[in-house]
């Protein structure tokens, strides 16, 4: 409570543009002519979350930015969602994307359609491939520091099980995209009443656990980057693993 | 006396005699028809002819002796003018030498002179009265290669010297010459080989003083240039002593004029080299100073028998191990994480605080991958292992740690450690550090309030643009560009005061201090022996993302932190250019060949494609003077100096590796050409007879005798007297143009047409 308030403090400050954060996480998204938000309120549910489980400060509003905004250089963590394809990237834009990632930002995809094979899909490999040729989208293997950032995690989960693993894509020793096709954030989406808009098929409820868990590991490996690895905690990991997780 | 009867005919005589044989072959079926005396006599005449194309000659043999063939050396170099205790120089002392015994030489051998420094010249004996010292230095590998290409089947060799060969010359294992430089390196390896080639037994005659003066004479330190903290490592001397025989030789190693250790010869011969290891260990970081001093050990030794040799060491950290414990997630922690992560002389030991004691668990303790908050361990049990603390945005008070943890961590700062505080909300006094043990080692007092910390955009100004650490590019001004074109910081930290002895890099643009000083954001002290710097914000990822729009500045962010841990660590400081250490005279010989030694960020040698070295040479009376310079190996650049004038000589080398300014050194030796300070390298010398399997003679106590018994005895051999050529008689023509007119008369009259 005491962290949200002084970030709602901060926020208030009347000196505060719309870049100045001090040293709150801010939940960049892209913005894209057609329906780059299809959760509204999501970032806001995530970043609560992060609040209450994490020591992580976090700025409460997100900063929508379109690739070829000035402020993008100054957002290190961009989410970028959708249900349907995105126009193709222009080349200008794909090149401040490569600047972007080849400089320090990290983007988290989230394919929201839920469906396989989906448009969305086939834009984000397509325009991958176009951003970074030099690199491959691959699966995020089990043993990937993604998976210890914060929570212990075996499964993956979403609104609708799609694939059974993230990719991602490597860039310096470090995974600079993490795509996610499970509609992690429409696991997260919430009805004014505050009941869950969707349903989490076809794990249920645990299925949505997993999928929060997922969500905030992947804004952790964004703030602590391969700590997780580091060779003093791996006897702690190793024991809890073997302890019997669910 | 008897005769041979030889033919003097060449390929083409052949061919031709050859072609008549041949012919007179296939025309065979038609001549046997003939009557017989035609055919005698065709057979006859064409014999005649093939026998006069093979040009016979007609020689007699005589028995005479054939004396060895001796190639005599003359070492031409600079040394040889020096006069010793004879009065003439030592060049013409070897060529009286000579003259006086021509008879004697001449009787036994035949005598091939040769004057040697660069090279190998004939000589006359006319010459060889007229001959002066040269500017070059005996090279061996030269002369050698030229007595060998001469083409004289040289039976011995003579070498008339002083032993001052060319630098890196010394052609077996033995050490240098004189000890001003160290041998190896391909001059040697040449020489090697030369000295390989000559076929015939070497006798060195060494030209020097005729009385061994008491001398006393450092002339070799062995040390590695760089060495790392808390190793041991071993440094070597060579001391020639001469005409001490009987006494006691004392040899010191010191450091910073207290003395590490010492060991004591005692000199049994006229003329020795004493070779001492001395194990060091390397307790201090920095250019460390080191001197050799040998002296004679009893109290009744002239002041004059004393030398010493000085040489510096620098002590550099293998590996930073560093400690970085962050507050809480943040881009600054995953940036700079990485940035410190990815350098391989960075040992990086990191704990970030994931999750403070009244945050929520939706999960039990097992599903976490949390592990316990090893404070303990970071600020007392392995706190002394390190070289650099990070404290990033770390609240203090939230952990009720005990105060002696900060005392603690005082304390590895005043012994040496360094100490990096990076800003946030709750780096200063939020944090709990305000008043704390750990506050007086900040190089700013801390506010009283503890909403110390302002988010704001800013763009930080730099204070202090002279700083080696703010040093970025080429030149101060492209410098102070990059820093005025980053992007903007977000966040930073109100202080109350500068404290004494710091030094504010970056400052706010528009804060100040509570006592009106600008606002540090980038600050700097030395706190005992160790140093501290305060950054006032946990915004720089800014600079790295800001790297991607202006290509200029996309290695600003990792050159900036490699740059803060190599100041923190005092390795900035440490001198990466560096002369080897000379002696304070330079033996007369030319070139004098100074090594410099370049080195990268993390003492690698530099490779010369990379680097822009300017030399200049300052020769007594100031003018200045750019030498020869290459590159003899990775990242060691030989300087050559030539035509020196006797006086003090300075040099002064000046690098710049991958476009930057990377250091200086300056070297000083005083030059006093061949006046006779050298002594005689018998030592070089005897290595050099003795590995061609000859004998080494001082040049005054030469037995003649004896050394021109060593010459193989004179031959008796069967030698060509005089020689006669049958061929070119003339008559054989007409000879066979008479057989040929009597086959022709022979047909007519016997009507066998």
């Amino acid at each position: 409570m005491r962290k949200l308030f002084l970030a709602a403090a901060l926020a208030a400050l009347p000196a505060v543009a719309s870049a100045q954060y001090g040293d709150l996480f801010v939940w960049g998204q892209v913005r894209y002519t057609g329906a780059w938000d299809p959760y509204p309120g999501v970032h806001a549910e995530v970043l609560k979350f992060l609040n209450e489980v994490t020591s992580v400060l976090e700025a409460p509003e997100r900063r929508a930015v379109t690739l070829q905004s000035p402020e993008l250089f100054s957002i290190p963590f961009l989410v970028l969602t959708g249900k349907q394809a995105p126009p193709t990237l222009s080349e200008e834009e794909a090149g401040r994307l490569r600047d972007y990632l080849t400089s320090g930002g990290f983007l988290w995809i989230s394919d929201a359609s839920g469906v396989a094979g989906s448009p969305f899909d086939a834009w984000v490999r397509k325009t991958l491939r176009g951003v970074l040729p030099d690199t491959d989208l691959r699966p995020l293997g089990s043993d990937h520091v993604l998976f210890r950032t914060f929570f212990l995690i075996r499964r993956i989960g979403g609104r609708a099980m799609v694939s059974g693993s993230l990719e991602g894509v490597d860039w310096g020793g470090k995974t600079v995209v993490v795509y996610s096709r499970n509609d992690l954030l429409g696991a997260w989406a919430k009805d004014p009443l505050g009941g869950y808009l969707y349903e989490c098929v076809p794990g249920g409820e645990a299925q949505r656990m997993d999928a929060r868990k997922l969500t905030l590991n992947i804004l952790m490996y964004a703030l602590t980057g391969s700590y997780k690895a580091d060779a003093v905690h791996q006897p702690f990991i190793l024991e809890k693993l073997r302890s019997g997780l669910p | 006396m008897g005769f041979g009867l030889a033919l003097d005919s060449g390929s083409l005589e052949w061919a031709a005699a050859g072609a008549a044989a041949l012919g007179y072959a296939l025309l065979w079926p038609s001549l046997r028809r003939l009557p017989r005396p035609v055919a005698a006599l065709r057979a006859a005449a064409a014999a005649l002819l093939v026998l006069v194309l093979l040009k016979p000659v007609v020689h007699t043999l005589e028995q005479r002796s054939v004396k060895p063939r001796i190639a005599v050396l003359v070492d031409q170099g600079p040394g040889m003018q020096a006069v010793d205790d004879t009065g003439i120089s030592r060049l013409s002392r070897a060529a009286r030498w000579l003259v006086s015994h021509r008879a004697a030489l001449e009787s036994r051998a035949e005598v091939n002179l040769f004057a040697a420094s660069g090279g190998a010249r004939r000589l006359s004996w006319e010459d060889l009265a007229g001959l002066r010292p040269s500017p070059g230095v005996l090279e061996p590998a030269a002369v050698f290669s030229d007595v060998v290409n001469s083409g004289l089947p040289v039976s011995r060799v003579w070498l008339f010297s002083d032993g001052a060969f060319a630098p890196g010359a010394a052609l077996s294992g033995g050490g240098s010459t004189h000890g001003a430089f160290k041998d190896g390196g391909p001059r040697a390896a040449a020489g090697g080989a030369a000295l390989d080639s000559l076929s015939a037994p070497l006798d060195a005659f060494g030209v020097g003083p005729q009385r061994e003066l008491p001398s006393v004479a450092v002339t070799e330190a062995d040390s590695p240039d760089f060495v790392f903290l808390h190793s041991r490592f071993a440094v070597s001397a060579a001391v020639e002593v001469s005409g001490v025989a009987g006494r006691e030789l004392r040899l010191r190693l010191l450091q910073d004029e207290r003395t590490l250790s010492e060991k004591t010869f005692r000199v049994e011969r006229p003329f020795e080299v004493f070779r001492a290891t001395f194990p060091v260990s390397a307790d201090g970081l920095g250019r460390q100073s080191f001197r050799f001093a040998a002296s004679l050990a009893d109290r009744k030794a002239e002041k004059s028998l004393k030398a010493s040799r000085a040489f510096r060491i620098e002590v550099i950290r293998q590996k930073y191990r560093i400690m970085y414990l962050a507050g809480r997630p943040s881009m600054e922690y995953s940036h700079l994480r990485a940035q410190l992560k990815g350098d391989p002389n960075h040992e990086l030991v990191s704990f970030v605080i994931l999750r403070n004691p009244e945050d929520f668990s939706p999960v039990p303790d097992n599903e976490l991958s949390l592990i316990p908050f090893p404070a303990t361990e970071i600020f007392v049990d392995t706190l002394p292992q390190f070289d650099l603390f990070i404290l990033e945005n770390f609240a203090f008070h939230q952990f009720q740690l005990p105060a002696a943890y900060l005392e603690n961590l005082k304390r590895f700062v005043s012994r040496g450690g360094a100490l990096l505080v990076i800003g946030g909300s709750q780096a200063f006094t939020k944090g709990g550090y305000r008043g704390s043990p750990l506050e007086e080692v900040f190089p700013v007092a801390l506010v009283p309030q503890s909403d110390d910390f302002i988010p704001g955009l800013f763009k930080p100004a730099v204070a202090a643009p002279k700083h080696p650490f703010l040093q970025m590019a080429d030149t101060p001004e492209v410098s102070l560009g990059l820093w005025n074109s980053l992007p903007a910081l977000d966040g930073y930290t109100r202080f109350s005061e500068v404290r004494p002895g710091a030094t504010v890099l970056l400052a706010h643009p528009a804060e100040k201090t509570a006592s009106g000083a600008p606002l540090p954001v980038v600050a700097v002290r030395e706190f005992g022996r160790g140093k501290v710097m305060l950054v006032g914000t946990d915004s720089t990822w800014r600079w790295k993302l800001g790297g991607g729009l202006d290509w200029k500045l996309s290695s600003f962010y990792g050159k900036f932190w490699s740059r803060a841990v190599q100041y923190l660590t005092g390795s900035l400081e440490l001198p990466k250019v560096k002369f080897s250490p000379l002696p304070d005279r330079m033996p007369a010989r030319e070139p004098a060949v100074l090594a410099l030694h370049v080195f990268d960020e993390h003492f690698r040698p530099v490779s010369g494609a990379e680097l822009d070295l300017r030399v200049v040479w300052t020769v007594p009376g100031g003018a200045q003077r750019s030498p020869a310079v290459f590159e003899s190996e990775p990242g060691v650049f030989q300087v050559e100096l030539s035509r020196l004038a006797e006086g003090t000589h300075r040099v002064r080398a000046i690098a710049r590796y991958r476009g930057q300014p990377w250091g200086e050194d300056s070297a000083e030796f005083r030059w006093e050409g061949g006046r006779g300070d050298l002594t005689l390298n018998r030592r070089g010398l005897k290595d050099l007879a003795s590995r061609r399997g000859g004998k080494y003679s001082d040049l005054h106590q030469v037995d003649l005798n004896a050394a021109l018994a060593a010459l193989p005895p004179s031959r008796r051999e069967q030698g060509v007297g005089s020689r006669r050529n049958l061929w070119s008689w003339p008559g054989w023509l007409w000879l066979i143009a008479g057989l040929l007119l009597w086959e022709w008369l022979l047909r007519r009259r016997r009507g066998w047409l």
